[in-house]
C-alpha cells in the first residue's frame, strides 16, 4: 500500500458516507400531512352521523336544530336557517329577515372528518360519519 | 357581461352583516327607555323593563325562574312594548285588558296573543305576530321543510268550491316520483272530498294532511287527485322532510331575430337560494340576454339578503354600489328615529367569499300574485329605486313594506311592525300591493293584468303570466297582449283581483288553513 492508498481511501469513504447520508436524507423526511379539503358525507349517512352533527350545531348555536336526510349530501356547506316560518294564509310570517344563516362547514384530512362553524370557529371530529373529499375542479 | 370591475365589493358584506347583528342587538336590547303615556284608557304606560320577564306561573314557555309574575304583569309588558317598538304606537286602540278573552290563567299564550292582537292597529296591520321564541329560534336546514314536496294553492277557504291546486313540485320528492304534477286538483283526502266536506273530521283531515308539520313525520295519508278532470289513481303520502330548491326554472326563450329573453322561476328567499341565483345569472351573462322575466309569483320573501343580492345581479353595480345607493331603508317611529338605518345592494355573497355576477339590466318584467310578498317586493320596489323599469304582470302583490325584530318575554316572541322599509327615492308606501296597469306611479306599476296559468308547466312560453309578459315586450311595453281571453288589459285597480288564489303552506301555530286570517 503506498502512502496515497489511505487518501484515496478515505477520499472514498467520505465519498460514500456523503452518497449514504443523502441517500438517507432523501428517504428520511416523513411525508406530508394529508391536505385539508372540503367534504360532504358519502353514501346515506346514518343517524348516528347526523345526530353527531346535529349536537355540534345545537352546541354552538343555542338552539334547537332540525336536519334533513340531505345535510352535507352534495356539498361541504351546511345553512341552517331560523325565523322562516309561514301563518295561516301561506305567507312567510316575517319575510323580511335580517338574521344570517349559521354557517357550518365539512372537511376531511385523511380519514378525520371534521366539522366547523364559521360563527365561531369551532371545530370538532366527527366519529360516525364517513367523509368523501369533494372532487377539485 | 359581467367584468372584474363589477364583482369587485363596493360595499362589505360584512357592513351589512354587522348592521344586522347591530339592529338585531339594539332592538333586543332596547325596550327600557320608552316615555310613559297613557294606555288610551286615562292610565299612564310604564317602560316594558318595569315589567319585562315577571311571567305567569301558568306560562308554559317561560323559563322556571321567572314565574314570578302574573298573566297582568305579562299584559302589561305587551302593552308597555307595543308603546315603545310598534311603528304605529299613538294609534294603539284602547283595550280592556281584563276582558275575558284576554284572561284565561289556563290559557297564558292565547290570551297573550289574543290581546296584543287586539292592540294591533286593525286598519293597518295585517302582519304583527307572536311566536313561542323556542319554536321561533330553531335552526332549520335550509329549505328543508315537512312535506311531500308540493306545494297547493286554494280558490276559496271555504266549501263548496276549496278548488285545492297544486302549484308546483319539488323535483326529487315524493310527489314527483309519484307523477304528480302543477295544476292537479285534490279530490279526496282519506275519503273526504276536498272540496265540500265540511265536517269537523274531514276539515281536520284536510287540514292535517295539506299541511304537515316536522311533528308529522312518517304519518301517512291516502290522496285522490283529478288531472283534467280525470281522476287519478289513489296515492298513499308520507311525510317526510323535503328539500326545496329555491330557484326552479333558469331558461331562455329564443326568438328568430336573435333576441334571448331569460326566465327565472325564484320561489324562495333561503340560504341556499344564493349559489343558485348566482348559476342563474352566469348562465343568463352567457347567453347574452336582451330581457329578463323575473317570476316571483310564488316568493313570499324570506331572507333579505337574498334580495339585495338579486336586485344587484339584476341591476348590476353602474346603478347601485358605484353610487352607493340605497337597496332599503329602514324607517322605524318617530321615538326610534336613532334606528333609521340603510342598507345597500350586496355585490358579494354573504360571507364575502365571492364577487356577484351582474346583468346590469336597465328593465325587467316582474311576474307576480298575492302571494308575492316581503323580500320579494323589496326587489321591485329597489330596483325601482335605482331606475329600473319594472314592469309588473299578474295580479296585486301582497303589501308588506314592513319588518319586524323578535322580542322576548316569558318565552314568548313578540313581532309588531317597527319599521317600514323604503327605497333609495324614499318610497315604501305599498301597503295595498304594488298593482298592474296602466299607470306607473307610486304602488302602481306598467305592465299586464294575467292569471296563474295551471293548465301548463312553469317556465313555459304558452304559460299565461309568461306569455302576456312575453307578449307586452313585443309590443314595445305599450299594449297588453290578449291571449284567447287569459289576459288583457286592465285598469291597476281591476288588476288587483287577478293573479289566481292563495298559495297555501304550513300553518305557524296551530291549523287554520282552512279557515283565512286576512
Amino acid at each position: 500500500m503506498s502512502n496515497l492508498a489511505l487518501p484515496l481511501l478515505r477520499r472514498h469513504t467520505v465519498l460514500a458516507l456523503a452518497l449514504a447520508t443523502l441517500a438517507a436524507g432523501c428517504a428520511s423526511p416523513p411525508p406530508p400531512p394529508p391536505q385539508e379539503r372540503p367534504a360532504r358525507l358519502g353514501g346515506s349517512p346514518g343517524d348516528a352521523c347526523l345526530a353527531e352533527v346535529s349536537a355540534f350545531a345545537a352546541e354552538q348555536t343555542g338552539q334547537k336544530v332540525q336536519l334533513g336526510p340531505g345535510a352535507f349530501a352534495s356539498g361541504a356547506t351546511l345553512w341552517l336557517e331560523s325565523g322562516m316560518q309561514r301563518g295561516a294564509n301561506g305567507k312567510m310570517l316575517d319575510g323580511r329577515g335580517r338574521k344570517p344563516p349559521e354557517v357550518f362547514r365539512l372537511t376531511v384530512r385523511g380519514s378525520r372528518c371534521e366539522i366547523g362553524h364559521d360563527g365561531n370557529a369551532a371545530r370538532r371530529q366527527l366519529n360516525s360519519c364517513n367523509c368523501s373529499p369533494l372532487p377539485t375542479n | 357581461m359581467t367584468t372584474s370591475a363589477e364583482l369587485r365589493p363596493r360595499r362589505g358584506v360584512h357592513t351589512f352583516a354587522a348592521a344586522l347583528v347591530a339592529l338585531t342587538v339594539a332592538a333586543c336590547g332596547g325596550g327600557g327607555g320608552g316615555d310613559v303615556a297613557s294606555d288610551g284608557g286615562g292610565g299612564a304606560i310604564a317602560p316594558s323593563s318595569q315589567s319585562a320577564q315577571r311571567c305567569s306561573p301558568n306560562n308554559p314557555y317561560a323559563a322556571p325562574n321567572l314565574r314570578s309574575g302574573s298573566l297582568g304583569t305579562e299584559k302589561q309588558w305587551v302593552r308597555s312594548y307595543l308603546n315603545e317598538a310598534y311603528l304605529w304606537y299613538s294609534e294603539v286602540p284602547s283595550i280592556n285588558a281584563n276582558a275575558a278573552q284576554f284572561s284565561s290563567e289556563a290559557d297564558v299564550y292565547g290570551s297573550l296573543d289574543n290581546y296584543f292582537q287586539a292592540l294591533k292597529v286593525s286598519a293597518r296591520d295585517r302582519f304583527s305576530f307572536t311566536y313561542p321564541t323556542d319554536e321561533w329560534n330553531a335552526l332549520s336546514q335550509s329549505g328543508v321543510t315537512a312535506g311531500y314536496g308540493i306545494e297547493l294553492m286554494v280558490g276559496s277557504f271555504s266549501p263548496p268550491d276549496r278548488n285545492i291546486r297544486i302549484a308546483y313540485v319539488e323535483p326529487g320528492s315524493e310527489a314527483a316520483a309519484k307523477g304528480l304534477r302543477r295544476g292537479d286538483r285534490l279530490y279526496t283526502v282519506n275519503g273526504y272530498l276536498a272540496d265540500s266536506d265540511g265536517s269537523a273530521a274531514g276539515l281536520a283531515t284536510l287540514q292535517a294532511s295539506t299541511f304537515p308539520q316536522a311533528v308529522d313525520l312518517g304519518a301517512t295519508f291516502t290522496w285522490q287527485f283529478t288531472r283534467g278532470g280525470v281522476l287519478l289513481p289513489t296515492l298513499t303520502m308520507t311525510v317526510a322532510n323535503v328539500t326545496k330548491q329555491p330557484v326552479l326554472v333558469t331558461s331562455t326563450i329564443n326568438y328568430n331575430n336573435g333576441d334571448k329573453v331569460g326566465y327565472l322561476l325564484f320561489n324562495d328567499h333561503i340560504a341556499t337560494a344564493e349559489q343558485q341565483l348566482i348559476n342563474s345569472v352566469n348562465f343568463f351573462a352567457t347567453e347574452q340576454i336582451d330581457d329578463l322575466v323575473l317570476d316571483l309569483r310564488y316568493n313570499g320573501g324570506g331572507a333579505l339578503y337574498i334580495a339585495s343580492e338579486l336586485a344587484y345581479m339584476v341591476a348590476g353595480p353602474a346603478r347601485t354600489t358605484q353610487q352607493n345607493r340605497v337597496f332599503e331603508r329602514l324607517s322605524f317611529n318617530a321615538k326610534r328615529s336613532a334606528e333609521n338605518e340603510s342598507f345597500g345592494f350586496l355585490d358579494t355573497t354573504l360571507d364575502g367569499s365571492q364577487g356577484l355576477p351582474s346583468l346590469g339590466l336597465s328593465r325587467v318584467y316582474v311576474l307576480a300574485t298575492g302571494s308575492t310578498c316581503s323580500a320579494s317586493e323589496s326587489i321591485i320596489n329597489s330596483l325601482r329605486g335605482v331606475g329600473v323599469d319594472v314592469r309588473l304582470i299578474g295580479g296585486t302583490t301582497c303589501g308588506k313594506p314592513y319588518g319586524f325584530s323578535a322580542k322576548d318575554n316569558c318565552g314568548i316572541s313578540y313581532f309588531p311592525i317597527e319599521f317600514q322599509g323604503v327605497n333609495a327615492l324614499g318610497f315604501g308606501d305599498y301597503a295595498n300591493g304594488f298593482v298592474p296597469g296602466v299607470s306607473n306611479v307610486g304602488a302602481n306599476v306598467a305592465g299586464c293584468s294575467a292569471a296563474d296559468d295551471l293548465t301548463r308547466p312553469l317556465g313555459e312560453p304558452d304559460e299565461t303570466m309568461l306569455a302576456t309578459a312575453l307578449g307586452y315586450r313585443l309590443n314595445n311595453d305599450a299594449v297588453c297582449p290578449v291571449l284567447g281571453g287569459r289576459s288583457g288589459p286592465l285598469s291597476n285597480r281591476q288588476a288587483a283581483t287577478a293573479g289566481g288564489g292563495s298559495m297555501l303552506r304550513s300553518p305557524a301555530r296551530e291549523n287554520r288553513v282552512l279557515v283565512s286570517r286576512q
